[in-house]
């Protein structure tokens, strides 16, 4: 709590040491839809709304609300019993998750930041974060240093186990740099350092008549590089290429190569396409599930703590519908966005044991309007 | 982890007064050049929406997580 209130300070400070210049705050409202769905009955709906208002030549808020809905089926662990299928199916279960957020935002040409609060309300988590982002602009906009602060404190309910916290705080630097007037690059570091009840309640394994739970370190401390580089190929054309590095204490580590393409194919319709893939190792406590013992210091069952690559390709759209005006909308200030993204995990033991399919197979879908009201 | 956050604090320092300093020096793309760089697919993140989206359901289904300019909030399905 102490640390929150230190946390609360700093854009009082920072926002007091302001000095004068050009605001580039615009009134902005965007509406976006969102689904994902996969071959082991995870899906979700979402619906975000965010507003970005100016009060004066240099201040504004910017207020979102989003909410998920998350179905999913219930499944039947069997590694104790040797790691073999059984064919039961769960029971469907749901939840859902509101997500207001409400920030105060400065920008003047030189200094852009913003500080806001956070909350997220789910059946069986709460999470409640502040942060803090401050960007220098220097060199004539071709330079941006920026610094990025958030410090969350969630608390899980969980029916037959005692509430628990889990607390996060994550800074994160950030040097964006104008290469040529066709190219620019971004590089970006962020710490994040994790304590309290860092597994998932709801993983489980069954070892002979006992069903343990998932058991976890309390603690973790990872970093994440990442290098983005945006450049025009032709003049209808860029090119983006984005590389990631992370590692952590749980002897995680994974690489990510992201890239896209966009391509005008008029003044109103640009097309993308992406190509991501993404690789991680083992952490150090993962052992094979059926070596799992019920007095095991850490018990692991999820996937996500396990080597395996992901695989994603989509495609994307952007719309400027021009036109003119109606009595509700100027149609020459909205713009249309939206894209299919595929997503595929490797084969997993750890997901074929809790999930009954060799691999993850997904689909995400978002479809969402920018309007410069 | 005191002497961390302090070498973390100093680099940042040191980091933000060195690019301060030299950035007269650096690529000077003057305003009326920078066109190109305005278009919406020239962006780091073409969609903001889609991005945090995206991000959201990597960091449900992946074990790692930063990297990101963007603020992005806790939930229970991590």
């Amino acid at each position: 709590m102490r640390r929150l209130q230190v946390l609360l300070l700093i854009p009082v400070l920072f926002f007091a040491a302001m000095e004068a210049g050009a605001s580039s705050i615009d009134d902005l409202l965007v509406v976006s839809l969102h689904t994902y769905d996969d071959n082991t009955n995870q899906t979700i709906y979402s619906t975000k709304a965010s507003l970005t208002k100016r009060l004066s030549e240099r201040w504004g808020y910017g207020l979102s609300l989003g909410v998920d809905a998350v179905s999913g089926a219930t499944p039947s662990s069997n590694a104790g019993d040797g790691g073999e299928d059984d064919d039961e199916e769960g029971e469907s279960e749901g939840n859902s998750r509101v997500y207001p957020s409400l920030s105060l935002k400065y920008d003047d040409g030189q200094h852009i930041g913003a500080a806001g609060v956070y909350l997220s309300t789910e059946t069986d988590y709460t999470g409640q974060s502040l942060f803090v982002d401050y960007t220098r602009v220097m060199n004539l906009g071709n330079t941006a240093a920026g610094i990025s602060v958030s410090e969350a404190s969630d608390r899980w309910k969980i029916s037959g186990l005692d509430p628990d916290n889990r607390d996060e705080r994550s800074v994160t630097l950030s040097l964006t740099q104008t290469l040529t007037p066709h190219a620019q690059a971004r590089l970006v570091w962020t710490n994040i350092h994790s304590e309290g009840y860092l597994s998932n309640p709801h993983r489980f394994i069954d070892i002979g008549p006992d069903r343990v739970l998932e058991r976890l370190p309390e603690e973790r401390n990872g970093d994440a590089l990442a290098l983005k580089l945006v450049t025009l190929l032709k003049e209808s054309t860029s090119f983006h290429l984005g590389y990631r590095y992370y590692s952590d204490d749980w002897s995680i580590s994974s690489h990510t190569i992201d890239t896209a393409l966009y391509r005008d194919l008029s003044g109103s319709w640009t097309l993308g396409g992406r190509l991501r893939f993404y690789t991680q190792t083992d952490a150090e406590f993962i052992r094979p599930l059926t070596e799992i013992q019920v007095a095991d210091q850490w018990v692991a069952v999820d996937y996500k703590n396990t080597a395996f690559d992901t695989y994603t390709a989509g495609v994307e759209f952007q719309y400027k519908p021009g036109g003119g005006s109606t009595r509700f909308l100027d149609w020459d200030k909205a713009k249309l966005k939206g894209g299919l993204d595929l997503y595929t995990t490797s084969s997993n033991d750890f997901i074929d044991n809790w999930y009954g399919e060799d691999s993850i197979v997904g689909a995400m879908i978002t479809v969402s309007m920018e309007y410069q009201y | 982890m005191i002497m961390t956050r302090f070498f973390l604090l100093l680099a940042l320092i040191i980091s933000l007064a060195s690019v301060t300093a030299c950035s007269s020096r650096l690529v000077r793309v003057q305003p009326y050049e920078r066109e190109s760089l305005a278009q919406d697919k020239m962006l780091f993140t073409p969609s903001t929406a889609k991005a945090a989206f995206d991000e959201h359901v990597f960091s449900i289904m992946e074990a790692s997580r930063g990297g990101e300019a963007s603020f992005q909030g806790g939930c229970g399905c991590r």
